[in-house]
């Protein structure tokens, strides 16, 4: 069952150096107990889509065009107040950055029990043994509770910022980088967290990173992001081992290994800037294999292979090549 | 490329965050309790190469650098710079020395003053340390380091407010800002974690170059081994405030003899969907740094812990040429064979 469609969305920061395309024409969709990865290079609209999805765009940013349903009903079109009452009982977010969020004059526990006697009718003593629980789930000591945010580090208040979205028990988590400050062992338990309350409560979640490693170990589906516009969406197996974008492709095989062997790609040039974005396929200036057409004609996000969606003019002959040779 | 010239000397370097309690606890007890968050640490950072500090979160690697800074007072131990102990010099001295000590902090959206834009932001220590002769030259500067880490075009965020960027893009804003004055030894923490894959290997390739453009030196914080063994020459281990393990990276890593280091190295995930890669955590919790367990810190989420190591601290043997571990019970990888 389809929880969350997005169509055709657009949405803009309007800057008086021009208009920023933060994210231009994105479409896809997420089932229930789905996660759906999204990852891309940094500054190419991921947190942007986030927002728009939340209808929370921070001015000078827009909705321009398209439309965000949630068991069918769009909304883009939804007033703040509406918003308000989704935000808390539908979609939940963790922002990226969030661990900044937290109160800086507030004990730690004290805000999560706070979320938690706003969403729930629970007396004050249940809600602070909840917020105990939670914390112990995360893996932070419940005694650290009475901590000033500032006495936690990084990993840990974004711990305690995972903690937070989940105590309101919602339908779609949208996760903006939750796991960068976390180191390899406690980003398992989160992870696993997350994999558990799903089955539990058939929760969708949006895992926005740009760790390939969690998304591998995390996502059912992957779309792939590139200044602005989904440019390769698969299952994630198809992802990692038949990926056909050239962007896709460089991105994969820029990660490090631990053993320190293979040689990296290099995706040569800068990120293409969004107030004028290339015009033809926006990778063209970076792509090894870009011919006049990609200059010229914006390659359509087609349907190459069931479920398999890709923007590229020459993704048919792309199977099993490595074009970063 | 490492010579064997050091530059940083840290001596028995502790430093505990009083705890502060409810009303009632402090009524039942008056006797003060710390987070030991760094538990006399002693290394060398030697001039021209990377050092990386490594461990789980919390385990006291941001402070640990922000006291080697001198952003914040250690509870005792010494921290030497060239020839000055930077305990103990006045605040005269320290201002003097600060553009050459630069620190890229951990949390961009934290770090960024919000009412400064990309331009201040970056040319503010040029300008308070008068390393710029005029505006242009400034401008010049800034754009420079802009497109060094990638913020490119620099005329389309150079006068843009931090809000107005992406994660990513701010963390590129913090590490120009601390390349551009030129400094001798940075601490950089986590400085790579909001990037994506292919602009991280740019940024660290960048970050290794400027050791021989600028003379640098690194303090590289953060927990992803594999971006420590590409940018790192040594490595340090760190677990509950203490140094667990050192020596060259690569052979820390290929050949951990700490039971810690191990588990951690095996933690590291694959990205690949399709292997069933048997990802190995350390069992149990990290115990809190106000109580730290007697003997090894480790022993009581170690497979191999025994009666010693539930009551001696282990001594720091040399496992290889300059690798070094303070465990009772070196790892082996047979011991995990018949799992
Ligand atoms: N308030 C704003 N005003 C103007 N431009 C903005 C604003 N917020 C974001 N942008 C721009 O929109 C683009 C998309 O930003 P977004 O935060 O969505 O990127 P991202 O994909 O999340 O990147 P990262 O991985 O670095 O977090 C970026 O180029 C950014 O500079
Ligand atoms: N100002 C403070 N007051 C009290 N405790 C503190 C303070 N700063 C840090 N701590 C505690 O010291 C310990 C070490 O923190 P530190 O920030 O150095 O960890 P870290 O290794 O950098 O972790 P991470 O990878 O999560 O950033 C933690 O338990 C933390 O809560
Ligand atoms: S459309 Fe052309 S430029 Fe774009 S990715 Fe495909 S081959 Fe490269
Ligand atoms: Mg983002
Ligand atoms: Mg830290």
């Amino acid at each position: 069952m389809t929880v969350l469609e997005v169509n055709h969305l657009k949405a803009y920061f309007f800057l008086e150096a021009g208009e920023v395309k933060a994210v231009d024409d994105v479409s896809f969709s997420i089932e229930r107990g789905e996660t759906l990865g999204l990852a891309g290079e940094s500054g190419c609209g991921k947190s942007t889509t986030a927002y728009a999805l939340l209808n929370l765009l921070p001015y000078p940013g827009r909705i321009v065009s398209g439309e965000v349903l949630l068991d069918g009903e769009d909304l883009t079109k939804k007033s703040p107040d509406e918003m308000r009452q989704i935000r808390w009982d539908e979609i939940s977010m963790v922002f990226q950055g969030a661990m900044n969020a937290l109160n800086p004059v507030l004990r730690v526990g004290d805000q999560i029990v706070e979320a938690i006697t706003l969403h729930e009718d629970i007396s004050v003593d249940e809600a602070y043994k909840k917020m105990e629980d939670i914390l112990e789930v995360v893996g932070v000591d419940p005694t650290r509770a009475s901590n000033y945010p500032h006495e936690f580090s990084g990993g840990m208040k974004q711990r305690v910022m995972i903690a937070m979205a989940l105590v309101t028990e919602p339908k779609v988590l949208i996760a903006d980088e939750p796991t960068t400050a976390l180191d390899v062992t406690v980003e398992a338990q989160v992870l696993k967290l997350l994999k558990s309350l799903q089955k539990k409560f058939q929760l969708s979640v949006i895992l926005i990173t740009h760790d390939l490693a969690t998304i591998a170990e995390a996502c059912d589906r992957v779309a792939i992001m590139y200044a602005g516009q989904i440019v390769e969406l698969a299952d994630v197996v198809t992802i990692f081992k038949e990926r056909l974008h050239p962007y896709t492709e460089g991105l994969i095989r820029s990660v490090p290994s631990l053993l320190g062997t293979e040689q990296l790609v290099h995706i040569p040039g800068a990120p293409p800037g969004l107030v004028t974005p290339p015009a033809g396929c926006r990778f063209h200036p970076r792509c090894p294999i870009a011919t006049d057409i990609c200059i010229q004609q914006e390659p359509e996000f087609r349907e190459i292979k069931e479920k398999h969606y890709v923007a590229c003019h020459h993704a048919n002959q792309l199977w099993g090549k490595n074009v970063w040779k | 490329m490492t010579s064997a010239e050091t530059l940083i000397e840290v001596r028995n370097l502790k430093k505990y965050f009083p705890v502060r309690r409810g009303f009632v606890a402090q009524l039942v007890s008056r006797e003060q309790i710390w987070v030991k968050a760094v538990d006399d640490v002693s290394f060398d950072i030697r001039k021209n190469e990377v050092f990386v500090l490594a461990g789980e979160s919390g385990c006291g690697k941001t402070t640990t650098g922000r006291v080697i800074l001198n952003l914040t007072p250690p509870s005792d131990g010494s921290i030497r710079y060239g020839g000055l102990d930077l305990t103990e010099i006045t605040k005269q001295e320290m201002k003097a020395l600060r553009p050459k000590l630069q620190i890229i902090f951990q949390d961009p959206y934290e770090s960024l003053n919000p009412r400064l834009s990309i331009h201040d932001s970056i040319g503010e220590a040029l300008q308070v340390n008068r390393l710029v002769a005029s505006r242009e030259d400034l401008l010049q500067r800034i754009k420079m380091a802009m497109e060094d880490v990638r913020l490119y075009p620099p005329e389309d965020f150079i006068y843009r407010y931090p809000h107005m960027l992406s994660g990513g893009q701010r963390q590129r804003v913090v590490i120009a800002r601390a390349i551009v004055t030129q400094p001798e030894f940075i601490v950089a923490d986590e400085p790579v974690s909001m990037l994506d894959a292919s602009i991280r290997a740019e940024i660290l390739h960048l970050l290794k170059e400027l050791i021989k453009k600028y003379d640098l030196t690194y303090l590289y914080i953060t927990h992803d081994l594999a971006s420590a063994r590409y940018i790192g020459d040594r490595i340090a281990i760190m677990y509950l405030g203490k140094i667990v393990e050192y020596g060259p990276v690569g052979r820390v890593i290929d050949n951990p003899k700490h039971q810690y280091t191990a588990i951690l190295v095996s933690a590291v995930p694959i990205p690949d969907p399709t292997l069933i890669h048997t990802r190995r955590a350390p069992v149990g919790e990290v115990p809190s740094p106000i109580n730290p367990p007697p003997g090894c810190r480790f022993h009581p989420r170690c497979p191999q812990a025994d009666e010693q190591c539930r009551q001696e601290e282990p001594p720091f043997k040399e496992v290889e040429p300059n690798h070094f571990a303070a465990c009772w019970h070196w790892f082996d990888p047979k011991q995990w064979e018949d799992e």
